[in-house]
């Protein structure tokens, strides 16, 4: 008895660390995509408007004191944005849209938004909006938008049909005027956008 | 395998553990954006500054003194003190100030903190000159007295705020001066005041 559970305690447990690992691997989502999946990819980005300024006065901002670069799986679809600026200044802002898209073999999904930021050992540590201003100083507001452009009020419940994208814009600003002890700091942050089959009742 | 029915009890939750696991797996993705920021205030200080009054400037302390703000490089804050204050004591203070860091700012109207103890109202007046690009800023500082600001008033050719003041090259270049007129309103016949004066820089 003890030769057939054993192998089975093994495969709970490493089913479970499997969705463990999917869930925590935030960059390294290594799962095939097939049909009856979620999948979800990042289908476009553009810089709304920045006060990011040309510090070193070379003629060029975007790809230089502002940089982003967009990150693929293993499938060539786009899993993150590597979104660098220095340096920001008091009142410095960014107002960036996302697309995010379903892919034509997931399913419905709803979208749960969630903040970490970096501790000094690179960590993720899960925070808010309220976190990343009283840490960093930044004014963190999102809002999002379905393909028509009609703002999506509650993101959480908008199911997003596969095949089908909705756009984030989110807006930083940088209120560090009195808050000369962050004067040459850099901290980083995350935004996570995960993607779940949509919960029913409630 | 002498109780089937416990082994099958065993079995069966086991197994939906491991496949519900396994499922939810499948049934999440995520997707990431990642913020790194560099942090570079504006680096606007005073590098150096006067209090000139009719009333003996030698009743007046300044901090940071003039040799210890040489030695710190200057500083956005400085106070004034006196313990010889009486209603309509007034006092001129004028600010040479530079950009330090490394893109341009705007300078503004500063801040004024008066300890008053008494309830002393105080009025002021702010006149901008600049940017100077290079050592031309001596018509609005160093040939400047308090006999003149008495009888002539602020140096001429002040310019409305803010004043932008590119990066830092030298010590002769990116500088503004700014002159202030600060009297106190009202208070007892003689009292100890403590003025502190706070540049500030924005974004352009």
């Amino acid at each position: 008895m003890a030769t057939l559970i054993l192998p089975i305690l093994l495969i709970a447990i490493g089913s479970t660390a499997f969705a463990e690992f999917i869930m925590t691997a935030r960059l390294t989502a290594t799962t095939t995509a097939e049909s009856g999946d979620i999948a979800i990819e990042i289908s476009g980005w553009k810089i709304e408007s920045t006060n990011t300024i040309d510090a070193n006065g070379n003629g060029v901002t975007l790809g230089d004191e502002l940089k982003i670069e967009g990150v693929t799986d293993g499938d060539g679809k786009t899993i993150e944005l590597g979104i660098t600026v220095d340096p920001i200044f008091p009142d410095w802002y960014l107002n960036l849209t996302v697309g995010v898209h379903n892919t034509l073999v997931s399913t419905p999904v709803t979208l749960i938004r969630r903040i970490f930021y970096f501790d000094s050992n690179n960590n993720p540590v899960e925070t808010d909006v309220a976190g990343l201003l009283s840490l960093f100083r930044i004014k963190y507001s999102d809002k999002w938008y379905d393909e028509t452009g009609q703002p999506i009020p509650d993101i959480t419940t908008y199911e997003i049909w596969p095949c089908h994208t909705i756009t984030t814009l989110e807006s930083l600003t940088f209120d560090g005027q009195n808050y000369p002890e962050l004067q040459d700091q850099t901290f980083s942050f995350m935004i996570e956008i995960q993607a779940i089959y949509p919960q029913t009742g409630g | 395998m002498r109780n089937p029915k416990i082994l099958v009890a065993l079995l069966i939750p086991i197994l939906f553990i491991s496949m519900g696991a396994y499922s939810y797996a499948h049934f999440t993705d995520l997707v990431v954006k990642k913020y790194k920021l560099h942090v570079k205030c504006f680096m606007v200080d005073i590098t150096s500054y006067k209090a000139v009054s009719r009333y003996d400037d030698e009743l007046i302390t300044k901090n940071p003194p003039d040799d210890e703000l040489a030695a710190m490089g200057g500083t956005t804050t400085i106070s004034l003190s006196t313990n010889k204050a009486f209603p309509g004591w007034y006092v001129w203070v004028g600010l040479l100030i530079q950009n330090k860091g490394d893109f341009p700012a705007n300078v503004n109207t500063p801040l004024y903190s008066i300890s008053d103890p008494t309830g002393v109202g105080v009025h002021t007046e702010q006149y901008f000159y600049g940017p100077f690009a290079h050592a031309d800023f001596q018509n609005a500082w160093g040939k400047v007295t308090w006999k003149d600001l008495e009888q002539y008033g602020p140096p001429s050719g002040n310019v409305p705020p803010p004043v932008t003041l590119e990066p830092y090259g030298d010590d002769y270049k990116n500088k503004m001066v700014l002159w202030i007129y600060l009297e106190l309103l009202n208070g007892a016949q003689q009292f100890q005041v403590h003025i502190e004066i706070t540049v500030l820089a924005t974004s352009i």
